[in-house]
């Protein structure tokens, strides 16, 4: 009996809140809570225009690489395509006015 | 409005309505809630808003055979858990220890009202285990049932009363010897 009485966690008063909170703080609380999904609706969109742009970003960098390569591709020496247009005789001519003998060239071992 | 009709108005398409709802039934217990594991107001504050967020994210998934009022009660009581923790692992490289600073935090706290007697008690919760103090708060001050706090805890009811058990005793003495 004594130890129930000693027993100071019976007592109902310090089953109340010891802990206040500023005036009004619970209606600004509730007030800013239930705009939350308003405040998510926005980082959405605000997440979604992050994305696209990324995305937007992404694509124009594949496609301009694309169009660089094709243009360097368009513009680029070929040299298949110039030695099926040159005849023999343009090579000698073009040796003579380089100066190359074309002993020189019997000399070469071609792989 | 009940939590099923809450439910209810949510799954019919009425998503703002319930939250603002939850908001209006849950809004000043979960802050009380919370503010009994963090003591300070702005982090209790805090704490209460990102409970809110995750609740507003997390209701899609909710299932209507679960209880709103220990699902609520879960994720609060799981953000506070995690602050006591992320404050726990920030003191292992500081001289302080988690407890002197939660004592701290009371202490300096202006909005605490109590007089010294419910200050120890505090105190003595504070040096409670983890678990003890989870299961203390919830039983002690908010009188919920053994099996609703089990659904909150994920812990059987067997280890909630034994839990309750030592940390009720350990609170006992403990202002016993003041």
């Amino acid at each position: 009996m004594k130890r129930e009485e000693q027993d100071i966690l019976q007592n109902t008063q310090l089953k109340n809140s010891p802990f206040s909170v500023p005036e009004n703080y619970f209606s600004s609380l509730n007030k800013s809570l239930t705009e939350i999904p308003k405040r998510s609706k926005t980082n959405n969109t605000r997440k979604w225009v992050t994305y696209t742009a990324i995305a937007a970003t992404f694509a124009l960098l594949v496609a301009g690489t694309g169009i660089l390569l094709k243009w360097d591709d368009n513009n680029s020496y070929n040299g298949y395509a110039v030695a099926e247009e040159l005849t023999e005789d343009d090579l000698v001519e073009y040796l003579i006015y380089t100066g190359v003998d074309l002993e020189d060239f019997e000399d070469l071992e071609l792989y | 409005m009940t939590d099923k009709e809450i439910i209810y108005l949510y799954n019919k398409g009425q998503r703002e309505l319930a939250f603002n709802l939850i908001v209006q039934n849950y809004s000043e217990r979960i802050y009380q809630h919370i503010r009994r594991f963090v003591y300070s107001h702005d982090d209790a504050d805090d704490l209460t808003q990102e409970v809110f967020i995750k609740i507003w994210a997390a209701l899609p998934s909710f299932r209507a055979d679960a209880q709103l009022f220990t699902w609520i009660y879960r994720i609060a009581t799981n953000e506070a858990i995690n602050f006591l923790r992320k404050q726990k692992l920030r003191t292992m490289f500081s001289l302080d220890s988690s407890d002197s600073i939660l004592v701290r935090k009371l202490q300096q706290d202006e909005y605490f009202n109590g007089d010294k007697i419910q200050a120890e008690l505090q105190k003595a919760i504070i040096k409670l285990p983890e678990k003890q103090r989870v299961v203390f708060n919830l039983r002690y001050f908010d009188e919920m049932k053994y099996e609703d706090i089990a659904e909150i805890t994920g812990t059987s009811v067997g280890a909630l009363k034994a839990s309750y058990h030592h940390a009720y005793n350990k609170i006992k003495e403990t202002l016993l010897n003041l």
